[in-house]
């Protein structure tokens, strides 16, 4: 089943442009619930009211205002607020191929594959000369009326575009202090190093499903059914061994289970 | 799909303190020591005195919001063998600033109400049910307590069952950020984690279910501090086969050439300073401020006391008194 | 394991106030859920704030909207320009 395209751009490094066509590499898979009317179960509607007088404000009436400081806003007019928006463009401009590591994995944020949008020649060349020189490209482009930062990547042979967060939105933790806490001892290190290489292994995404989401298919089809559902409470596992004990006890309980 | 994929590494701005162990430090060479990590720098930079209200916005002569409103979060137990980490869970990024707020005419906050669409009715927000459609219009109510049900104990317990190269996670699979902060006395066990983890360059693969939802997460330990990444399950990130995208083409070496010369023109080895600013948020910011010294369109607000937002907290506050050991305000754990 | 029963509810019944607590006394007892809450994501059609968990997303531009705004349409979610 073929995805419709999301965007058509063109990638633009200097005078090279190489044509393409977005697309979605998310794929939605979540249990997604209505907020409804407790008596009617019907689905609710939303309006914004003015809370002095409870009178409902209509979206057209909706005057935008920017918080300068707690508790003093400026009202911006419609036209302001237009004058603002970026131009509409089909160019996704490179502003620099950094090298690979240099990306913090903290910063991407939503992945997009981008597929050759006539010129298949130039795409796959492209990505595989990113490939080989180790690099990812920082793009910016604007795409429905909203401005958008991202990193040219490749996955395998295809290029990949994933928008990357702007500087506020991480929270830095250099800017935390460490958690207060007693040094470990040269025993309990040990063991835990030992705990942790015989569950290390490779990174294989495929094993893992979304178990959860099953249990709840399972839990509307009862409902549904009319089957009343036990309630259940997790068990709360209280345990007053040492951390060393602890740990003692999980490596021998690993052993056995690979024995 | 790639999965042995060189996921990108931050440099070591913070050495880590913690002594190395006798396993062998794993040379990977991928590791910058210094000024690789591009991240917010000037975020870190701001001190001086902490805002001890909710919702103050610190002053910020470089245009970047600090003001912070979240939630009290999620607490759960790391598990990691038969060890217990009894942590609690802060958001790691914040919200992208929505900047504009509402108002009516009179420049008041508006509100947010739910009604019935049939009779107009207003509904109370905490008479409000959840429910999953089965049939056009017809709804099955599910109950936090029945959801919680579904998989009670994932609900309470963060299992980490395998350890992987931080290397090999593919940014693809990336979605959002959470700080684990100790609770209670786990601090010993939270920083034994946190050590081998650092000195090893692994990350713990965990799964736990928040909010009705079951999250896949790697968790990092960045200078003593566990971070959890939530990942996308493999279903839900798309092949390029189920996408439609043409069969790969081995390119021309003289494109390939070409291309190469293309990115060498480009090359940079930092990522230019102003590169992840908030362009729009700023120009937002000047145009705003600009009326405000003019004295045009200038409201002043009282915060209404908005039930919708019930036990927000400063985030930075919180995560600093967490890491510090001191029980955080706002307590009322509410179950997220 | 502590055990419980949930009622079954489908259908368009109705339930007299008194049952579900509407009074302002039962109403403040009850604590906000997260789901009934201003949460961090922004409508892009609305304007108004929802949770992460509680996010569509349209299949034609990818942008969040909240569920008030989704539209359903032949089994995929749109953004009310692109319905």
């Amino acid at each position: 089943m073929a995805a419709r395209a999301i965007w058509k751009a063109e990638i633009g490094l200097g005078k090279t442009k190489v044509p393409v066509k977005l697309y979605s590499a998310v794929s939605d898979r979540t249990v997604h619930f209505r907020l409804l009317d407790p008596d009617t179960l019907t689905p609710v509607s939303q309006r914004m009211v003015a809370p002095d007088s409870g009178r409902e404000v209509k979206n057209e009436e909706v005057e935008k205002g920017f918080e300068v400081q707690p508790g003093l806003l400026v009202k911006l007019e419609p036209a302001e607020l237009e004058k603002l928006e970026p131009k509409p463009s089909r160019d996704i401009e490179i502003i620099a191929f950094v090298p690979d590591a240099e990306i913090d994995h903290r910063w991407y944020d939503r992945p997009y594959y981008l597929g050759p949008d006539g010129d298949a020649e130039a795409y796959f060349a492209l990505a595989e000369a990113l490939r080989k020189e180790g690099r990812e490209g920082l793009a910016r482009w604007t795409m429905r009326g909203k401005r958008y930062v991202g990193a040219l990547r490749t996955e395998g042979p295809y290029l990949v575009l994933i928008t990357l967060r702007h500087l506020e939105e991480v929270v830095d933790a250099s800017a935390l202090p460490r958690p207060q806490a007693a040094a470990p001892t040269k025993a309990e290190a040990r063991m835990a190093e030992q705990l942790v290489e015989m569950l290390r292994g490779p990174f294989e995404p495929q094993k893992y499903r979304d178990e959860y989401r099953h249990r709840v298919t399972e839990l509307i089809e009862a409902k549904r059914k009319g089957k009343v559902v036990p309630i259940r409470k997790p068990r709360r596992k209280k345990t007053d061994e040492s951390l060393e004990k602890l740990l003692e006890k999980s490596l021998k309980a690993r052993k056995k289970g690979a024995a | 799909m790639a999965t042995a994929r060189k996921a990108s590494k931050k440099g070591g701005a913070r050495k880590s303190t913690a002594p190395k162990s006798g396993a062998a430090r794993k040379a990977t060479g991928a590791r910058k020591a210094t000024g690789a990590r591009k991240g917010p720098k000037r975020v870190t930079r701001r001190s001086g005195a902490a805002a001890t209200r909710p919702r103050a916005a610190r002053p910020d002569p470089d245009g970047a919001n600090d003001d912070v409103r979240v939630r009290p979060f999620w607490s759960g137990t790391v598990t990691f063998g038969l060890v217990s980490i009894p942590v609690d869970l802060y958001p790691a990024n914040r919200p992208r600033q929505a900047g504009l707020r509402m108002l009516s005419e009179e420049g008041t906050p508006l509100r947010r109400e739910y009604h019935n669409p049939d009779t107009g009715e207003r509904i109370d927000n905490r008479d409000v049910v959840r429910g999953f459609e089965i049939e056009k219009g017809e709804f099955v109510v599910l109950t936090d307590e029945e959801l919680e049900s579904a998989e009670p104990e994932r609900t309470r317990d963060i299992s980490l069952d395998a350890f992987v190269d931080v290397d090999e996670l593919d940014p693809m699979y990336f979605d959002r950020a959470y700080f684990l902060a100790p609770r209670e006395n786990a601090g010993k066990a939270y920083r034994l984690l946190a050590d081998v983890m650092e000195n090893n360059d692994l990350a713990g693969i965990a799964r736990f279910v928040m909010r009705s939802k079951e999250y896949l997460v790697a968790i990092m330990a960045d200078g003593g501090i566990l971070r959890a990444e939530t990942m996308r399950f493999a279903d839900e990130v798309r092949t390029p086969e189920e996408i439609g995208l043409p069969k790969p083409k081995k390119p021309r070496p003289a494109d390939v050439a070409a291309m190469k010369k293309a990115i060498a023109r480009l090359a940079s080895e930092e990522l230019p300073e102003d590169a992840l600013q908030d362009e729009y948020l700023a120009e937002l910011r000047r145009i705003a401020e600009a009326k405000r010294r003019r004295g045009e369109d200038v409201v002043e607000v009282e915060e209404p006391g908005d039930e919708e937002d019930v036990g927000v907290i400063d985030l930075m506050d919180a995560l600093r008194r967490s890491m510090e050991g001191a029980r955080a305000s706002g307590r009322g754990r509410k179950r997220a | 394991m502590k055990r419980g029963k949930s009622k079954t509810r489908t259908g368009r019944g109705a339930q007299p106030a008194k049952a579900r607590g509407r009074g302002i006394r039962a109403r403040a007892r009850r604590a906000l859920r997260w789901w009934q809450a201003r949460g961090t994501e922004t409508c892009s059609a609305c304007a108004h704030s929802y949770h992460y968990e509680m996010e569509y997303r349209c299949v034609d531009c990818d942008r969040g909207v909240c569920a008030l705004c989704a539209v359903r349409e032949r089994e995929a979610v749109y953004c009310p320009e692109c319905a």
